[in-house]
């Protein structure tokens, strides 16, 4: 994994946790310049903790988070989010009580996005969006939340984009449809770190994998070199049952 | 609003009723304009400022003395709207309630509560609240007469207001992207941080919006009633019951429900004599807030809570019946020896502290916020006043206010707590101003006098047997603890979604509990009475109550010695008045208001603290209580604990 290109987000020896329970163990990964990694992980891995640790949402106990090169460690979420860090959390990254045009207006916060832009490009991409605009996003199904919440990764053309279990609670068809969008993001240059619990469909779009397992990443790799060895961290180093995939 | 107006008897009948209705509308425009300011502030903290009021009492205030400086009216008002007041909001979000995040709503309350008192006892340490002040109005003298109606230049510049202001808070929250991400930070604080938006910076700009609006409102108040620290602070309680009708979120139902107060009441007063009551607009924002919330649909139970805090131990049936014996042996060693010039005080501080017993089930364990103690400990004085002395006063005592408590918490059963707690406030504020000042209930000027209980006229007596009163009724408390009821009430406090799930009643529970401690509060009240022989109003003032529970809070509910050292300050503290000049009068209000403002740090009180130190804990293989101190909050345990 070792690139020479500046790293688009990397963490270097990072330590978290809540209170004295300690999540993250001196966690070295680096999200390249281009491409999806994706973290895959069970249930109560660390995966959702490390994402918040580089979204400046916790902040580590010690080592360093570096964006593009520059050391960002403990900067606020929203000066990271205007820096160029675009994170979506899990659930539904949305607004409920804001029409699906105030939540696209509340993607305007990176500078040089206009509220112009974003609704063009939204409402193109996503037809059914322009359809419901003056909705609360809370009334919206599932799927179109989330493309809802997609829209600002695909509008704020981020540094790197940080995905938090996008899938969850999706139907497979509306998942599918994401992962190609998340796929399409990555093909125009966006690097991609996609955090995800089901390791099937994600290793079909990633082009680079690493694997957690009680707070420590365990397996990095390509999808093929990591595919058998996904399983066996899965089982052999987590108490905890994995969800069936659907 | 109490503002008298001078209804014109010998005009026809229909002027008549359009100058009520006129009149009635520009009280319902400054209620309006309050309960928009309420709701701005609750809609971008999630906290409602109970200091609302006392926020425009201390703006009203400030502009009177910049205009007695010699500022010309309008830069003297914009300078307090558009500086001073935000400039205080902004002060009250950065030292308070940033730090109070995830906190419980018994420690919210308690925190605005207190600065309700700090912002009084500031503006009466300042402004001495015995000399009288006018506020003048704006343009004074002009008026205009439209249809027979006449209306100064100020009363349509409240109407001015109230309708400008509304609209540029909706154009403001639906159109600006600071708006909108006001807005967005209620409904997902982490999300509107990721997005861009600072909800930090957003906080403040709500708390600084919202002062401003109380600033307004404050103002205008002042002019159309009186420049008096208690009541432009107490008056925000109709605007109260205005931002209920708009669930505290919906500006339009808000700005309806403060209009409609003001013409009800303006009708009222005009049209509507009860003989027993004399001031029937005072009980109206009451009523209004009962039906606001019996039609209101019921909240959602909030699910997913971690323990916020750790309660004290509760002491084993042994170890309680114990320390009960204990103590009555020191009390009556202390009985004994105390000399009669205090024996006064003493009998005094044992029958707050009964009273303050009765927040222990209440607010200790249920989480319950009552905040019209004092209500019920004076409909006790009154039941044993009305049956005399005997075993059968005292009965009477607990039970009247038990069945008035049990009534009261009937039409909040289904609620959350902030709108119980709304509820009694209300209650109190209309006993405050309809029952103790009735002439029909207090007999005369002089108050209403009250037997001492089963003829005990020897003073040391009767202050032993108020002392063993405590000591039983806390035995009891104890007891009811331990007991399922005891269980039950507490397992309410933690979750009442959990409740719903275990098939657990919660609705009898609450009642026995309301009466319980309604009946607690009446005794203690009875025998208070029974040691100063007459009370008056002022003996169960809303604000007294409101006193009373910050300090019992402060210094823990959740425990007995809590209280009871509560109870000991409460006496003591007022003793030290003389020695502190000018500032002693205040100084209740100021320590209590000081310390209920620190209680975001440590939510079991002093006396919790203390018990929980790990110093004062004996066994030391007992896991170690989490306390909510901790740096990291439950939100982040939960959303973690996923991860």
């Amino acid at each position: 994994m070792t690139s020479v290109m500046t790293a688009a987000l990397e963490l270097r020896g990072v330590s978290a946790g809540y209170g004295r329970v300690a999540v993250l163990h001196d966690i070295d990964l680096a999200v390249p310049p281009y491409g999806v990694l994706a973290l895959l992980g069970s249930n109560g891995a660390g995966k959702s903790t490390l994402l918040r640790v580089a979204s400046g949402r916790t902040s580590p106990s010690s080592g360093q988070v570096l964006l593009r090169g520059t050391d960002v460690t403990g900067r606020s979420p929203e000066r990271l989010s205007r820096t160029g860090l675009c994170s979506v959390p899990e659930g539904r990254a949305v607004f409920p009580n804001l029409t699906v045009t105030e939540n696209l207006r509340m993607w305007t916060y990176r500078p040089g996005v206009s509220r112009k832009a974003v609704e063009e490009q939204a409402f193109a991409r996503f037809p059914r969006l322009k359809e419901r605009r003056k909705q609360l996003a809370g009334r919206l199904s599932g799927g179109e939340q989330q493309m809802l919440a997609m829209t600002r990764a695909l509008t704020a053309e981020p540094d790197v984009l940080l995905l938090d279990e996008i899938s969850m609670g999706l139907a497979p068809v509306v998942a599918a449809e994401l992962f190609g969008l998340v796929r399409q993001i990555a093909d125009d240059g966006t690097p991609v770190l996609l955090v995800e619990q089901f390791a099937r469909t994600a290793l079909e779009i990633a082009d680079s994998v690493a694997v957690m397992a009680q707070g420590h990443i365990r397996v990095t790799g390509t999808p093929e070199e990591v595919r058998d060895q996904v399983l066996e961290t899965y089982l052999h180093t987590d108490a905890q049952p994995t969800r069936l995939e659907n | 609003m109490a503002h008298r107006n001078d209804t014109p008897q010998r005009m026809d009948p229909v002027s008549t009723l359009l100058a009520l209705t006129v009149t009635g509308l520009v009280t319902g425009c400054i209620y309006a304009l309050t309960a928009s300011g309420l709701v701005v502030t609750y809609t971008t903290s999630g906290i409602f400022n109970f200091a609302h009021g006392a926020v425009g009492m201390l703006a009203a205030f400030g502009y009177w003395q910049l205009l007695e400086k010699g500022m010309p009216t309008l830069p003297a008002f914009l300078l307090t709207v558009l500086v001073l007041a935000p400039l205080l909001g902004i002060v009250i979000e950065r030292v308070l309630i940033r730090r109070l995040g995830n906190a419980t709503l018994e420690v919210t309350l308690t925190v605005t509560m207190g600065l309700l008192l700090l912002l009084l006892a500031i503006a009466n340490t300042v402004w001495d609240a015995t000399t009288p002040r006018v506020l003048q109005p704006f343009f004074v003298g002009k008026q205009v007469t439209v249809a027979t109606v006449v209306l100064t230049y100020h009363q349509l510049l409240i109407i001015a207001a109230a309708i400008t202001v509304p609209l540029a808070l909706w154009a403001f929250l639906r159109m600006t992207r600071t708006g909108i991400a006001m807005r967005a930070v209620v409904d997902d604080r982490e999300l509107a941080a990721l997005a861009g938006a600072s909800p930090t910076r957003i906080g403040q700009l709500g708390w600084g919006i919202g002062s401003s609006l109380a600033a307004v409102a404050g103002i205008l108040l002042a002019a159309q009633v009186e420049l008096n620290a208690t009541t432009l602070t107490l008056l925000v309680i109709n605007g109260y019951a205005a931002a209920v009708v708009g669930r505290l979120t919906s500006l339009p139902l808000t700005i309806t429900g403060g209009l409609v107060l003001g013409v009800l009441q303006s009708l009222a007063l005009g049209y509507v004599t009860i003989s027993w009551l004399n001031q029937v607009q005072v009980i109206i924002p009451m009523l209004i807030l009962f039906v606001a919330l019996l039609i209101a649909p019921p909240t959602r139970l909030r699910v997913g809570q971690l323990a916020p805090l750790v309660a004290p131990r509760v002491p084993s049936s042994r170890r309680s019946l114990g320390s009960t014996g204990a103590f009555l042996v020191l009390a009556a060693g202390i009985v004994a020896i105390i000399p009669s010039g205090q024996l006064g005080n003493v009998t005094h501080g044992a029958a707050v502290a009964i009273i303050l017993l009765s927040l222990v089930p209440m607010v200790g364990y249920g989480g319950m916020v009552s905040l019209c103690q004092l209500t019920f400990a004076g409909i006790g004085a009154v039941a044993m006043a009305k049956v005399g002395g005997g075993p059968l006063g005292l009965v009477a005592a607990v039970l009247a206010p038990a069945a008035v408590g049990a009534l009261l918490a009937l039409p909040t059963l289904r609620l959350r707590g902030l709108y119980l707690s709304l509820a009694t406030l209300a209650f109190g504020y209309a006993m405050d101003n309809a029952f103790f000042q009735n002439a029909s209930v207090m007999t005369n000027n002089l108050g209403l006098p009250v037997p001492r209980p089963l003829g005990l006229d020897n003073d040391r007596g009767y202050l032993l047997f108020v002392v063993a009163v405590f000591a039983a009724c806390a035995f009891g408390v104890l007891a009811m603890r331990r007991s399922t009821l005891g269980r039950r009430l507490v397992a309410l406090g933690d979750s009442p979604a959990g409740c719903a799930t275990l098939g657990m009643g919660i609705h009898v529970t609450k009642l026995v509990v309301f009466a319980l401690s309604a009946g607690l509060a009446g005794l203690g009240g009875a025998l208070l009475g029974g040691q100063q022989s007459v009370v008056g109003q002022s003996d169960f003032a809303l604000l007294l109550s409101l006193t009373l529970l910050l300090m019992a809070v402060v210094w823990g509910v959740r425990t007995i010695s809590g209280v009871f050292i509560a109870a000991l300050a409460f006496e003591l503290i007022p003793q030290l008045n003389g020695h502190l000049g000018p500032v002693g009068d205040s100084v209740l209000s100021l320590l209590v208001g000081l310390g209920a403002v620190g209680l975001g740090r440590s939510q079991n009180g002093i006396v919790g603290a203390v018990l929980s130190s790990p110093g004062l804990r004996r066994l030391p293989s007992l896991p170690h209580p989490r306390s909510h101190s901790d740096d990291v909050s439950r939100e982040e345990v939960l959303t973690g604990a996923q991860g």
